[in-house]
């Protein structure tokens, strides 16, 4: 179900509706089960995915606490996990998709030999382990603790590298072994992408991660831990939260407040507007240069990446807006996502203002026990590079987005070389936003210019890397890269112009948002236009309704970050 | 360290009425409805008055004009597009309608070897590129905007019926995009934004195999004219969209208050846009058709039936399946079998031209004038190397079906 169809916004308003009408506890399970049907719609068959992974993180979150599993945890673990397997791979869902008279219901009923062997898998494994929960009277010893977590560590990453990477690597493997005059066994699999695996996955790590770190104490109830990994709004592309900041507005009574609803429904239109407006108009221009398997215009190139540099951040901070606003209608808040990413002045300030959650989740749990800054200068910038490679490898199993990783940690790099490390990814505890880096930055360099000269112009050079890595990010592969940087560079003849023309709502939406957003990094403050006075608030919502209804006609296309 | 809530409260926008009561906000928040509200309005009426389309249709609009007219209703289209008297209309009005593009006599200049071409634009720039590759041929060209094969044949059979002058070679060109058109009769309803009134048959397979045409009641602008002012004839033109044409939708079609509005005209062009791409999507272009496989079927039988037409007056008949962007090579998967069966000489532009390659596309969805060259040189090579005289090419080793077969297994 994308954000912004007509289909999400009717079960929106069901959801909301049943919302406002039920007790707080009903409200917990109402969201949970929107959650799944949320979920659900793209392929019922990866909720199990889903399942698994909450009910091994809650299970391991509480036996890596000095709490003993009670039988009633366990067995709605266990009763969870099988009804998971049943419900989501026994059935032939596909067959629905033909219809709902006899004959398809009848396909549909016809049990999957896949569903019955990992539902046997399933019962099996759920049997063993609780024997194995029930044998545990002691509270755990630091060893193992630190073998729940590995467990916990490799159970997501084994099915995120299954279902993500198990081809990529059989590719490159491949081509490897060719390279050498070995022709390998075909070992390809035709596995289906789940969406947003690499979110929930992250999300539902971060748990029982801190519960190892002792940063928090595991939840000890399972439905709780069941929302926190299945609430819908982020789910699917983030933003990916943290257990500290979401469970708790979970598991306690919320209160719906006007102003929050009102931000909630500003934040919900910004964000279908960045989207439906500008990045699904620029999406055929872009797409027109990068699809072309000829020579095209430089400026072709030039114009091309620079749009995309657009149409990707209206295109994820758009669904994140979304996700914020819908989220504010439930009274939670969930984290900022972005904060004005293409005015900062350097890569280490970007990293603090682009796709946050993942930054600060990279920091947190891969950049730091890596040793961070902590080490010789030569572990730290390994450290940075190892941290942006595989960053750069979360959004796709692709060389490219690879190289765009170790070229953003190669920045990082180069930038902590030029400033002698005085400015580095954030540290341990610094708050996004409180670092003020928004007129200057953390350091303060030997002025050659004055600030009104340098910071633009900081902003411009820095855009222009940035660039330079979303062409990366977008080319489709390394020939194109190599075509493409060789005639930006002038070592290849100039070829015919190709681009589409981008929509008019995208133009002119673009116009309203640069316009935004610079008045917010004047003001230092995001939405600051929630401070002008009414008749100039009204005509600005007024300007981005109409333009996002000029979108509307845009053909739509699937958020970016969803196959991540 | 978490960002944890630091990082959301602090994100928190500007917080300029946090220290108001509930009733105070709640008026604020009425208020700063209400000027959304009728800021929005204004701005409606504001670009509906600065962007309306000129007062004569005749004059073409500026791309903003047309861009905030494209939602308005066909039928408010039509009224506003079609004069009083012919020589009120708007250029558009005129193309198309087949009495007028297929019973012109036209002869070709002394000398030449002339050509009759059946289609659309796709077909003209190749034949265009034919006569500039080799002045020693001469092109008729047949055709109207993005004209489906069963207009491209209706015009073939009127001349052929009509017993008209016949060049030696008769080639028509199906265009992939076009082929869904089979199922509608006239050029306005799969290009509601800009329509073409033009109509044409639609054609089916009777029990026995044979072609049954079932033309809609309007067959020229003139009946149009009087259509729009006469409402029954209107309401009979409506039904026989209603009845055989897939891709009429009676709310993109008829004039209404809408009409009036920007913002609903807007509305109205994405779902009209939304439905026009659902009911194509429901025909499975990418898989033969499979939707609808009364089009390979029908397809299959007006190119069989053009050579066996084309080769009865002495004619050398060819195909070109012209294989634009979005639609691989769908039409080469429908229309090769019968016209390998049939051992009629075509060619499928996919074999020269990647359809999937936005290089060889221009802005508004045609080929580049090189991909149009490369074209016409292979038809060339098709035709035969008597043609070849002017070419400085080298010449061919083996004719083009070849690729085709390769391509197509």
């Amino acid at each position: 179900m994308l954000f912004n169809s007509l289909a999400f916004f009717c079960f929106l308003a069901c959801v909301y509706a049943l919302y406002r009408i039920l007790p707080f506890h009903l409200q917990n399970w109402m969201l949970l089960v929107a959650g799944y049907v949320f979920y659900g719609f793209w392929d019922v068959r990866f909720l199990f995915l889903i399942a698994f992974s909450t009910t091994v993180d809650f299970s391991i979150g509480m036996l890596m606490a000095d709490r003993i599993m009670t039988a009633r945890q366990r067995w709605t673990a266990t009763l969870f996990l099988v009804g998971a397997a049943l419900f989501s791979l026994c059935p032939n869902w596909l067959a629905l998709r033909g219809g709902i008279d006899g004959s398809h219901l009848a396909a549909f009923f016809t049990p999957q030999a896949l569903g019955l062997r990992v539902l046997a898998g399933t019962i099996v494994f759920a049997l063993i382990a609780n024997l194995m929960i029930r044998a545990i009277k002691r509270p755990p010893t630091e060893g193992r603790r630190r073998f729940y977590i590995c467990c916990s560590v490799f159970v997501n990453l084994a099915f995120l590298g299954f279902f993500k990477y198990f081809n990529f690597f059989v590719d490159s493997a491949e081509h490897a072994l060719q390279a050498i005059g070995i022709n390998p066994v075909n070992f390809r699999l035709s596995v289906v992408l789940p969406v947003g695996i690499s979110f929930y996955t992250f999300q539902s790590l971060s748990y029982t991660i801190d519960v190892y770190r002792r940063r928090i104490g595991p939840t000890a109830r399972f439905w709780d831990f069941a929302l926190f990994v299945a609430y819908f709004p982020p789910m699917v592309a983030g933003p990916i939260e943290r257990a500290r900041h979401l469970l708790p507005q979970l598991t306690r009574p919320r209160r719906i407040r006007l102003i929050q609803t009102m931000d909630g429904v500003v934040l919900i239109i910004l964000g279908l507007f960045k989207k439906v407006a500008v990045a699904d108009g620029i999406a055929p221009a872009v797409a027109s240069v990068f699809a072309s398997t000829g020579a095209v215009s430089r400026s072709d190139i030039a114009l091309a990446t620079g749009l995309f540099a657009i149409q990707i951040f209206c295109d994820f901070s758009g669904y994140s807006d979304i996700a914020r606003g819908v989220s504010k209608l439930f009274g939670v808040e969930l984290i900022l996502n972005f904060d004005l990413p293409y005015f900062s002045k350097n890569p280490s300030e970007f990293w603090r203002r682009w796709h946050i959650s993942l930054s600060s989740w990279l920091r947190d749990y891969l950049y730091i026990p890596l040793g961070g800054s902590r080490g010789s200068s030569l572990r730290t910038y390994c450290n940075l590079l190892l941290t942006m490679l595989l960053g750069g490898l979360w959004h796709g199993a692709a060389w490219n987005y690879v190289l765009w990783g170790g070229y953003q940690g190669a920045l990082l790099c180069g930038h902590r070389l030029v400033t002698h490390g005085r400015e580095t990814l954030p540290t341990s505890g610094e708050a996004i936003r409180g670092t003020s880096t928004l007129h200057g930055g953390a350091v303060r360099n030997s002025r050659l210019l004055p600030d009104w000269l340098s910071t633009p112009l900081r902003i411009a050079v820095f855009f222009f890397f940035c660039c330079y890595g979303w062409l990366l990010f977008r080319a489709h592969s390394f020939e194109q890269i190599k075509a493409f940087t060789a005639q930006l560079l002038g070592f290849r003849a100039s070829g015919p112009s190709v681009m589409a023309k981008p929509a008019t709502s995208a133009l002119a939406g673009i116009a309203v948002l640069s316009f935004l957003q610079f008045f917010d990094y004047r003001n230092d403050c995001l939405e600051s236009f929630k401070r002008w006075r009414l008749p100039f608030q009204g005509a600005l919502y007024a300007t981005l309704i109409f333009i996002l209804i000029m979108g509307t006609s845009n053909a739509p296309v699937q958020f970016i970050y969803f196959q991540f | 360290m978490l960002p944890s809530s630091s990082s959301t409260s602090s994100s928190e926008p500007a917080r300029a009425h946090g220290h108001y009561g509930h009733a105070r906000l709640r008026k604020r928040v009425l208020e700063a409805l209400l000027w959304t509200i009728v800021v929005l309005a204004s701005i409606d009426f504001a670009v509906g008055l600065i962007f309306r389309l000129p007062a004569d249709a005749r004059s073409e609009g500026s791309s903003l004009q047309n861009y905030f007219n494209y939602g308005r209703s066909i039928e408010g289209k039509l009224r506003y597009l079609v004069g009083k008297t012919p020589d009120q209309d708007a250029p558009i009005v005129m193309a198309g309608w087949l009495w007028q593009e297929c019973d012109v006599e036209r002869s070709f200049p002394p000398g030449k070897l002339g050509f009759d071409i059946y289609g659309m634009s796709f077909s003209s720039y190749i034949a265009d590129q034919m006569t500039a590759l080799d002045p020693a041929l001469a092109s008729r060209k047949f055709g109207g905007p993005a004209a489906p094969p069963n207009h491209s044949y209706a015009c073939f059979l009127r001349r052929f019926q009509e017993k008209r002058d016949f060049a030696s070679i008769q080639i028509l060109g199906v265009l992939a995009s076009s082929v869904r058109r089979m199922e509608t009769i006239s050029g306005l309803t799969t290009s509601f934004e800009s329509p073409m009134p033009f109509t044409y048959p639609r054609f089916s397979l009777s029990g026995d195999g044979r072609l049954l045409g079932h033309m809609p009641s309007i067959e020229s602008a003139n009946d149009l004219r009087v259509a729009l002012n006469d409402s029954d004839k209107w309401r009979a033109f409506e039904q026989d969209l209603a009845h055989s044409d897939y891709f009429y939708s009676r709310p993109v079609f008829q004039a209404d208050v809408f009409d009036h509005s920007v913002i609903a005209r807007m509305i109205r062009r994405a779902w009209g846009q939304r439905l026009l791409n659902e009911r194509t999507d429901a025909l499975r272009a990418a898989d033969g058709f499979s939707g609808a496989p009364a089009i390979s079927r029908v397809l299959g039988a007006i190119l069989v039936d053009f050579a066996i037409k084309a080769r009865a007056r002495g004619a050398q008949p060819l195909v070109i399946l012209i294989e634009d962007r979005g639609y691989g090579e769908s039409l080469s998967h429908i229309a090769a079998p019968p016209l390998k069966a049939n051992n009629i000489e075509f060619l499928a532009t996919s074999t020269i031209v990647s359809p999937d390659d936005s290089g060889n596309f221009v802005g508004d969805g045609h080929f580049t004038p090189v991909a149009f060259e490369k074209i016409a040189r292979a038809v060339l090579v098709l035709l035969g190397n008597n043609t070849l005289h002017n070419l400085n090419m080298p010449l061919p080793t083996r004719d083009l079906s070849a690729r085709n077969d390769k391509r197509l297994h």
